[in-house]
């Protein structure tokens, strides 16, 4: 994938020479209320993706669920909240703001967006610059995206 | 198979000091500097990928995330994969870690990863792994099972579980 930017380039420096490119974003880990209401929600909102399933439940209640088994075992691990866990507000935090997948087709990616306003959800659009994304929360209030290129250059 | 593929794109980091976030990322993961997208987050990647987007937080003194063991509902961490099956690769990040003074929080062999995970700057959970062979762990009934140290792998005292089974099966 090449990427062009919309916005002066910051000038700091590029990557220090690791030894090894880091090969790919893999997986985001949640913890939640419920753990089966959390994979049913993406279940139901990804439903039309290609190989999109939920690999299994495991030990201590863990769902692992990926679209791309054959070469991500998982894209999403979703596990239980310990007893007395509070929620974290995201937009309160310095931390992880929030975590962003790719729809590889415009189609795909409007599926999406009328399963989140079927659930009731108000999803916040952000089209332009060769992309169009949708960014939305789950039922814990935990932030993600989904965004798809529209056109040349697009990039998340 | 039709239809529209998925796959995991990147996380955004609201930091504290963007400066020190972008040169830990740099230091530890060989990020290249990407540029800024039109929200004026700071991307980083590699490969020309974008991988990570990092913007800073209004309140530096905001609370940061909770960490395990504490509790809590939220995201726990974030994973990205450093090379396929290449074992000395993580042991070379791994020392890289230690190299520039991360907080490594702890190492698990996954069996079919072998992972470890630390805090960045502003104390988010990380986790760099590198798969088992692939042809191994689409073959796994249950692959995400074991969650043994892999404190002593890294050391260079034993081998990671897949490797032992693949020296012991030869």
């Amino acid at each position: 994938m090449s990427v062009t930017h919309p916005e002066p380039h910051t000038g700091m420096s590029s990557g220090t020479g690791a030894g090894f490119t880091v090969r790919k974003a893999g997986h985001v880990v949640v913890r939640v209320k419920d753990p089966e209401r959390t994979a049913r929600f993406f279940e139901d909102i990804v439903r039309d993706i290609r190989g999109f399933t939920r690999k299994g439940v495991v030990q201590r209640g863990m769902h692992f669920l990926t679209s791309d088994f054959a070469d991500n075992h998982h894209m999403l691990l979703i596990r239980p909240a310990k007893p007395g866990a509070t929620a974290q507000d995201a937009d309160a935090l310095v931390g992880m703001a929030r975590v962003s997948f790719e729809i590889t087709d415009p189609t795909g990616f409007e599926r999406v967006v009328a399963r989140l306003i079927e659930k009731g959800i108000r999803p916040e659009i952000d089209a332009g610059h060769g992309r169009k994304a949708v960014r939305f929360r789950d039922a814990d209030g935990l932030p993600y995206e989904f965004w798809c290129r529209t056109g040349a250059g697009g990039a998340p | 198979m039709t239809g529209p593929a998925l796959h995991t794109s990147h996380l955004t980091l609201r930091v504290a000091d963007l400066g020190r976030s972008v040169r830990f990322y740099r230091d530890v993961f060989g990020f290249a500097d990407l540029g800024t997208d039109a929200d004026g987050r700071t991307l980083l990647g590699a490969g020309g990928t974008v991988m990570l987007a990092l913007e800073l937080a209004r309140d530096a003194d905001a609370p940061r995330p909770r960490v395990e063991p504490d509790p809590f509902i939220g995201m726990e961490h974030f994973a990205f994969e450093i090379a396929p099956d290449d074992f000395e690769t993580l042991r070379a990040f791994y020392r890289r870690l230690k190299a520039v003074g991360a907080e490594i929080h702890h190492t698990v062999d996954h069996i079919v990863t072998n992972s470890i995970y630390f805090l960045d700057p502003d104390r988010n959970l990380i986790e760099a792994y590198v798969n088992c062979p692939r042809e191994r762990f689409q073959a796994m009934e249950h692959p995400y099972g074991s969650l043994e140290s892999l404190d002593d792998a890294l050391e260079g005292k034993c081998l990671p579980t897949w490797m032992r089974e693949a020296a012991a099966a030869k």
